[in-house]
Parts: structure tokens; C-alpha cells; sequence
């Protein structure tokens, strides 16, 4: 039976899905779940949300299947209920002022002085310093930077316009640099310089749209 | 950011990043900047590392306990809701309709109240686009098979046509125009159509409906009264295989089509029957 939907496209399995054959679904999950699940880690930053997440956003599609128009790709269809399903656990969490989002314990606090550290270690870091920018950012980051999407096909994924995109991006790169500067080189000390460019202002300015 | 207010002319991480992805406010005068900055095109080179970094992170696979917690989470599910794609709308829209502006016609029904869990797909009624364009001429008004040669009018095709939200009302025309194939069955053995128990366990595989004399049971069962079904054919809907059921419309069988896409069994209780409607070929 999955040997004859194999050959499918995921189009094709999401209406078999919707005609009932209860197979069909499975495959669609076997297909995209790694990816998935990477997205919502880096997210979240965190391997319980993302499974929570990921569950989550599974359900949904499970649920949405036969209302999936095939005007966008499946792949962008479920990478952006994965990512609402990641903001809406943040947001969920928020609204908990008992559960403290940022990382009282983020799993690079503890690892080794910065020229020993392994890939593993490196990982954590990077997943540590993910979490800390955020989730809008981070899903922004990791959907260009990691899983190397289109910046329009991200923007189809996040619901924002490509500019906002692009803003998300920079901005959370910027973050990302200072936390993880330690891991890539030593900033350079900076020279004071007359006055005379912009504003530095980008700090406070919500990205536009 | 961490700029002290002294190198607040330096470029900062978050301006380099915008010049970076083309959005920077100032990026000329920035880029000069940048051209002329050793400590500027250093933090640039901090700002790459870093991305660097991120594309060194590993492409790990989704732990085998989490896969696992979710497969189950989804066996849990019930079936999922049956669609057809188009435009869906639930089944009790559709009982409204059978049920709204002749509820007369519509009390006759034995089974319609039975079809809760279908769907509706693509209600178009009067207000949609005429169907597929057709010569009228070929058409004759009132020549249709109902009546015509009814009861043994039902028309059987094997057309080999995947219906779709695009072309259904196409092929559906093409259904009343063309002259049947001969067809593999018996000729129906019944003058009169067979009206459904309200009790009986109706329903219908898609085998049996091979035979002209369960077409018409099939079909009294959906509209909820005996009525003569035109055309059958054995096809399939998005791909999937599926019998397409053309009967008069419900409440204006002169104008009206109402189309019933069966995808396994004909019953009261099925949830993958899809139903369509459309303004007879033809007909002004």
C-alpha cells in the first residue's frame, strides 16, 4: 500500500489523505519531519518545545490536510504552521510569567573555555544564542541562514512581507554575531572616530513592512 | 548594542548586517565608511563568521522518541474530514440548501439528514458561471435522457476523465451530450425505481453500483426521494477513483444538475461523498 504511494508527490498523498487513505499522511510526516524538527529546535532552542511544537503543528496539518489548496508548496504549507506553532507555544509560555523563557540554564552555560569546545558544543551554543534573539528572529535566521530557503519563500512561510524578512534577518544576524563572537574571533576593539554617520538608532526601530 | 557612545560612528553589527541585505538606511555613506574602516570591515568579517557558524550546525534528524511520540499523536486522530478540493463547504450547508427553499420537495427525504458527516463541494447553484460551453443545439430542451428513455436512460460511461474543480462541469456536459458506450451490464432489470428503506442498511459499494438497478437506489438514497439518475460514469475525482452520479436538479430538475461524486460506498453514513451542482447544458 505505501509502496504504491511512494511514488507519489506530497500534493498528491495530502488528497489521498483527504480521501481517507490514512497512509498517506504518515509519508508526508516521513518526508519532512527532520527538517521540521530542526526549524523548530532552532526556533525554540530547545528540544521540548520543539517536540511540543512540531506535535503540535502535525496535528494541525493532519486536521487541515484536505483544505490545503496546492497554490502554495507542501513544504512551504508546513513549514509555516510549524513556525506559527512555535510562536504560539513562545506566546502561550509569555503568558506565563512563572515559566521564564530566556535561558536561566541555556545549554551553553556551562561548556568548556571557547578553544576547546567541539562541535557539539558548538551546536549548543549556537542554539543557546538562537534562543536568546528570540523566536521571529531566530525562525527568520534559520529558514535563510540554515536551511537556506529563498528570502521570498520565507516570507510566504512567515506571513510578512519580504522586507520584513529581510529586517528579521539582519537584525537577528547582528544578535547573533555579538553572542556568538566569542566562538568566531575576537571582536575588534573599535576606534573612536568623529562624528559624522547615522543615527544608531536601528536598535529600537520595529522592522518595516 | 555594545557600541560605547565613542564609536557611535562606527558601524554598528545590526548597520552592517542591514547594508548587508541591501536594506540599510544611508548605505552609501555607510559603505564609505566601511571602505576607509579596518575596525568596521572587522566587525563585518565577525558578523560572516558568525553566519558562518550557523551553516555549520548539523542536520540532525528528529530524535527517534519524538518521531515516535508523534506518530502516536496522530494514530489517534480520527479519519480525517473528507474533501474533494474546490470549493468545500460543510455538509450542513448542503442540507440547508435541500432543506431551504422547497422544503416540501426536500421533506420527501429519507436520507438526506443520514448524509451529516459528507461534504459539500463547490455549492454553485444559479449564480455561478454556466457550465462548460456547449452547443445548445445538441442539446435539445427536455431531450435529456430523463424521461426521454427513462427508466433504462440511465446512461453508464467509462470515460477514463479525472474530474477536477476544474474540469468536472466539462465533463459532465460532455456526459448528457455523448451517446453511451455499450456497456458490460445487464440491461436494468427494473421499470420502477427502487426507493430506499429508511432502515434498511442502504448502502452501496462502488462494484454494485456497475448495476443500472442500484444506480437508482444509490441515487433515491442521496436525493431523499425516487428520482431517475442520468448518467454514471465510473471515473475518477482528483485522481482518486470515484463514480460520478449526474441526477435532475433537486429543486428544478428542468435547469438544474446536482452531481454526487462517490468515492467508496453509497450510503447514508459515507463521508466521501462530494456533491456538485450545476445549471443543465442547454437549457435557457
Amino acid at each position: 500500500m505505501s509502496g504504491a504511494l511512494a511514488g507519489l508527490d506530497d500534493r498528491e498523498l495530502l488528497a489521498r489523505h483527504a480521501a481517507g487513505d490514512r497512509q498517506a499522511f504518515g509519508l508526508v510526516v516521513e518526508r519532512h519531519r527532520d527538517r521540521l524538527w530542526r526549524v523548530a529546535l532552532r526556533t525554540l532552542g530547545n528540544p521540548d518545545d520543539a517536540a511540543d511544537a512540531v506535535q503540535d503543528a502535525l496535528l494541525s496539518a493532519y486536521r487541515a490536510a484536505g483544505s490545503f489548496r496546492g497554490d502554495a508548496a507542501v513544504t512551504t504549507w508546513l513549514h509555516r504552521i510549524t513556525v506559527n506553532a512555535c510562536l504560539d507555544l513562545v506566546r502561550r509560555r509569555n503568558s506565563r510569567p512563572s515559566v521564564p523563557l530566556d535561558d536561566e540554564q541555556g545549554p551553553g552555560d556551562d561548556v568548556a573555555a571557547p578553544d576547546v569546545l567541539g562541535e557539539r558544543e558548538t551546536a549548543a551554543e549556537i542554539l543557546a544564542a538562537l534562543r536568546r534573539i528570540g523566536p521571529e528572529q531566530a525562525a527568520a535566521v534559520v529558514l535563510v541562514d540554515v536551511e537556506g530557503f529563498p528570502v521570498a519563500q520565507v516570507a510566504e512561510m512567515l506571513d510578512i512581507p519580504v522586507g520584513t524578512v529581510k529586517s528579521r534577518c539582519a537584525r537577528g544576524r547582528a544578535r547573533l554575531a555579538e553572542l556568538l563572537g566569542h566562538l568566531g574571533g575576537n571582536p575588534p576593539p573599535l576606534p573612536a572616530v568623529e562624528p559624522g554617520y547615522g543615527d544608531s538608532g536601528t536598535d529600537s526601530t520595529e522592522e518595516s513592512t | 548594542m555594545s557600541d560605547g557612545p565613542a564609536a557611535a560612528d562606527h558601524l554598528s553589527l545590526d548597520q552592517l548586517a542591514e547594508l548587508d541585505e541591501g536594506i540599510a538606511a544611508n548605505a552609501d555613506a555607510l559603505r564609505r565608511h566601511l571602505d576607509g574602516c579596518a575596525a568596521c570591515r572587522a566587525r563585518a568579517g565577525q558578523l560572516n563568521a558568525s553566519r558562518a557558524l550557523l551553516s555549520t550546525l548539523p542536520a540532525e534528524a528528529m530524535p527517534a522518541d519524538v518521531a515516535a511520540r508523534i506518530d502516536a499523536a496522530l494514530a489517534a486522530e480520527p479519519a480525517p474530514p473528507m474533501t474533494f478540493g474546490g470549493d468545500i463547504v460543510p455538509m450542513q450547508s448542503r442540507r440547508a440548501w435541500l432543506r431551504g427553499p422547497n422544503v416540501a420537495a426536500a421533506a420527501a427525504g429519507v436520507a438526506v439528514l443520514a448524509l451529516g458527516a459528507a461534504l459539500v463541494v463547490g455549492h454553485l447553484g444559479d449564480k455561478s458561471k454556466p457550465a462548460a460551453k456547449t452547443s445548445a443545439g445538441a442539446v435539445n430542451r427536455g431531450a435529456l435522457p430523463l424521461g426521454a428513455a427513462a427508466p433504462s436512460g440511465l446512461k453508464q460511461f467509462q470515460t477514463g476523465h479525472d474530474y477536477t474543480a476544474a474540469t468536472w462541469r466539462g465533463y459532465v456536459t460532455g456526459l448528457l451530450i455523448a451517446a453511451p458506450p455499450p456497456f458490460p451490464t445487464p440491461p436494468p432489470n427494473t421499470s420502477a425505481p427502487v426507493t430506499p428503506t429508511p432502515t434498511g442498511p442502504a448502502s452501496y459499494t462502488r462494484d454494485e453500483l456497475r448495476d443500472p438497478a442500484l444506480v437508482y437506489a444509490c441515487a433515491a438514497l442521496l436525493a431523499g426521494r425516487p428520482v431517475l439518475p442520468i448518467a454514471i460514469d465510473y471515473a475518477t475525482y482528483d485522481a482518486i477513483p470515484a463514480d460520478i452520479l449526474v441526477l435532475p436538479g433537486h429543486e428544478d430538475p428542468t435547469h438544474q444538475l446536482d452531481i454526487y461524486v462517490i468515492r467508496s460506498t453509497c450510503s447514508g453514513k459515507a463521508i466521501d461523498i462530494g456533491f456538485l451542482r450545476m445549471p443543465r447544458p442547454g437549457v435557457r
